[in-house]
């Protein structure tokens, strides 16, 4: 080719590039390219360009919502939009906002839905195990003593301390639930949260209850790993007294609501035990003591705050002597873990979502999971964001369903009415129906303005279609119909997503095992660099 | 009829409640209930009553379902539903629904029959004396007709009937009462030591064959301590219906 076609091309290339952006630019109208969707996502993505290259953390803070499946995500944001006089469908949830997010995959080594206990040991520990067991790989026989020793596994929070990070744990849960348990028991069993829940065999051949575990982590720790020396786990916030107390009801405490709180039967008191070995911490039992605290002068803080599991978010006004949020329990932990120069490993639970769930209540799950919003929001504003790694996941999700084709802005506890309807769609019966359903459980209810979800126990399964006109399907206590009748609504299966800020957050991505979670936190705190 | 409720008077009253005081708060008493219909079926089932203080006990044999209320702070009923066969137990929270209903009146769980309703009835006949004083009540109710032969030494009731307009009736029936509180302790003693779960807890763990099979177990069946009207509500006053 000789120069002058050399030329000729370059002139026909120029004019064919600039023919196509002139037809680009007319390809895209100004309404589409104005578009408030199409601007905010463009925004969006913009935002997601600026990377942080930074991959180690001082903090990690570990949010886990238990059974805050991907449907329980998106009904929750609608409800949160919703409450705000929103149409709803376009609002996030604080922690939908962090930049980096990914798909999960749930199942335990022996099973394809999951339990807590399982799924709170791969996040802890690296490995998949076994449903129902804590802290101990799939080797173990469950309800085997004998088969868990040797076969324990070391946990982020167990690592984080051996480091000298403060650690804390934060739960709604009984303290020694599976999930918040899989950061410092180890156990055959998760049932066998006090002595009296464990067989004679166990207890001979030497295995620990879960709650003396956490009274003597520091003692357990140390004997474990040879020459280290640890200080304790600095915050423990949650519920389950009954399994630190002797069955003795001169141990009640003064909010007791049994006859006899405690369930020990080896007469130890756990939390004097507590108190006799750190002997500058703090316990407390109520809101009171929990509002007196003075988080600038406690370095240890054991609280307690009911005899099995807190109350339900909707429910926590009922409760005998007060209970702290969520939130606040939050606020409170970072206070006093924030004080530790090397940086420190928190674990914050919201429990209950799981049980609003297993009993089919839709508005107590999504009010709990907007309580856990709030902590998530809380502790993001309260610590930096360029030391502090928080990642937000759940254990498991629930067979909880949106469905129907409601309207933009249809209630999400309501009944389904159609684009350009103002009534209630009929189904195919001739009665309307929820765009909120369970596949399976105890089905419908219509308790009004009950709060306690777990009242649902208490009445006869219901499954099937009814009659919802005229019930109010948004009050606090109305139970969502299900398909097929069990005792209790179920896990489910499916994927479920983890959320990341932070450095370190940028290994959040794609399809991963639930296991990943630990690593990650590992690789941002160097938890084995040492 | 007197006849018998006499015999079965001082049968406790010389067997089993011999030299003993008026205390009510330790005691067990066993229950006939019968169920009549116009039609002449009857059915009966037994229940007894088991009491110390602060806690009482309902005890079906037949369906081996223990229901125990106690008595807590601040006037609130903590429920408790231990399943026998199994040496398992339910827990609730104090003062949650149970089958729709709010236990809030001790004296309705721990008499059968609420002070409430006494106080609406007209006393109509009184005889005996000291432990063993009957007093009879009567009233008529939403069209079924109450009457209540009352041991107020023991706030229990001897005999407790209600008929309806169409002939259907079903009477509870005191068989015995005795008062052996190491016999009541051990009662309640055997079922705390039952494994006992929280009622929050039944969906969390799908590998206890129990809690998963628990509700054709009889977990689920409508709540048959006390006194109960056709429709299954309990029978207090008026002013519950």
């Amino acid at each position: 080719m000789n120069t002058r076609w050399k030329a000729v091309s370059a002139a026909i290339a120029v004019s064919l590039s600039m023919t196509a952006v002139a037809q680009q630019i007319q390809v895209i109208p100004n309404y589409q390219k104005d578009n408030a969707w199409y601007t905010e996502a463009q925004t969006r993505l913009s935002e997601k360009e600026v990377t942080n290259n930074q991959f180690k953390a001082k903090n990690v803070i570990v949010f886990v919502g238990d059974g805050m499946g991907i449907s329980t995500l998106t009904s929750a944001r609608i409800l949160k939009g919703q409450l705000n006089g929103q149409p709803g469908e376009e609002e996030f949830l604080a922690f939908e906002r962090f930049p980096r997010t990914a798909l999960v995959k749930t199942y335990n080594v022996d099973a394809q839905t999951p339990d807590s206990a399982g799924t709170m040991t791969a996040m802890m520990s690296g490995l998949k195990t076994d449903v129902g067991v804590i802290g101990v790989n799939e080797q173990v026989q469950r309800g085997e003593c004998s088969t868990s020793k040797g076969n324990e596994v070391a946990t982020a929070l167990e690592l984080a301390e051996i480091k000298g990070l403060s650690t804390g744990i934060v739960s709604t849960a009984r303290i020694t639930h599976a999930t918040p348990a899989a950061t410092y028991a180890k156990s055959a069993d998760r049932n066998w949260e006090d002595i009296s829940d464990m067989p004679e065999s166990a207890i001979n051949q030497g295995c620990k209850d879960i709650a003396d575990q956490l009274v003597n982590f520091e003692t357990y720790l140390e004997q474990r790993y040879t020459g280290i020396d640890v200080d304790g786990i600095e915050v423990v916030l949650g519920g389950g007294r009954r399994h630190f107390l002797p069955k003795d009801e001169s141990f009640n405490s003064p909010d007791a609501g049994s006859a006899v709180e405690g369930d020990r039967t080896d007469s130890r008191d756990l939390t004097s035990e507590w108190q006799e070995r750190y002997a500058d911490g703090v316990y407390v039992y109520d809101q009171a003591g929990f509002d007196s605290l003075d988080t600038a002068s406690t370095n240890k803080l054991f609280g307690l705050f009911n005899e099995s599991h807190m109350q339900y978010e909707a429910d926590r006004d009922n409760d005998i002597a007060g209970e702290p949020s969520i939130e606040q329990m939050t606020e409170t932990a970072l206070n006093i873990l924030k004080k530790n120069n090397k940086g420190f490993f928190l674990m914050v639970e919201s429990g209950r979502i799981d049980h609003a769930h297993h009993a089919g209540n839709a508005a107590g799950a999504l009010t709990d999971t907007l309580a856990f919003e709030a902590a998530i929001k809380s502790a993001y504003e309260n610590t930096d964001p360029e030391e502090t790694l928080i990642l937000v996941t759940a254990d498991h999700g629930h067979v909880f369903t949106i469905a129907g084709y409601p309207k933009r802005g249809n209630p999400i506890l309501g009944k389904v009415v159609n684009v350009g309807s103002e009534e209630p769609a009929e189904a195919a019966d001739g009665m309307p129906y929820t765009t909120l359903g369970y596949t399976n459980g105890r089905g419908f209810m219509n308790l009004a303005t009950e709060t306690n979800s777990d009242v649902a126990y208490t009445m006869d399964i219901d499954t099937g279609r009814k009659d919802l006109t005229g019930i109010d399907t948004t009050s606090a206590g109305y139970h969502q119909e299900a398909l097929i009748p069990l005792s209790s609504e179920t896990h489910s299966g499916e994927d479920i997503t983890l959320h990341a800020t932070g450095p370190g957050s940028q290994l959040v991505q794609g399809v991963v095992e639930q296991s990943v979670v630990f690593h990650i936190i590992n690789q941002a705190l160097g938890l084995l660099d040492e | 009829m007197w006849k018998i409720l006499s015999i079965l008077i001082i049968a406790i009253t010389s067997t089993q409640v011999s030299a003993q005081s008026c205390d009510a708060l330790w005691l067990t008493a066993d229950y006939d209930i019968k169920h009549s219909t116009q039609a002449g079926n009857e059915q009966h089932t037994k229940m007894t009553v088991w009491r110390k203080p602060e806690h009482v006990a309902h005890q079906y044999a037949q369906t081996q379902i223990t229901e125990m209320w106690q008595f807590v702070r601040q006037g609130m009923l903590k429920p408790t539903r231990y399943f026998d066969e199994h040496k398992r137990a339910i827990e609730y929270q104090p003062n949650e629904l149970v089958h729709g209903k709010r236990e809030t009146d001790w004296s309705y769980r721990n008499q059968l029959v609420s002070n409430q309703l006494i106080d609406s009835m007209n006393k109509v006949d009184e005889r005996d004396s000291g432990c063993m004083k009957v007093v009879t009540y009567k009233k008529t109710l939403n069209g079924n007709e109450l009457v209540l032969e009352w041991l107020p030494a023991y706030k229990l009731p001897l005999r407790f009937q209600r008929k309806d307009n169409q002939g259907n009736s079903i009477v509870w029936q005191q068989q015995s009462l005795t008062k052996d509180s190491d016999k009541v302790a051990a009662f309640f003693e055997r079922r705390d030591n039952y494994k006992a779960t929280d009622y929050a807890d039944i969906g969390d763990d799908h590998t206890d064959p129990f809690l998963t099979n628990m509700v054709t177990q009889g977990f689920i069946e409508q709540g048959a301590s006390g006194f109960y009207d056709t429709k299954g509500r309990a029978i207090k006053s008026e002013h519950t219906h």
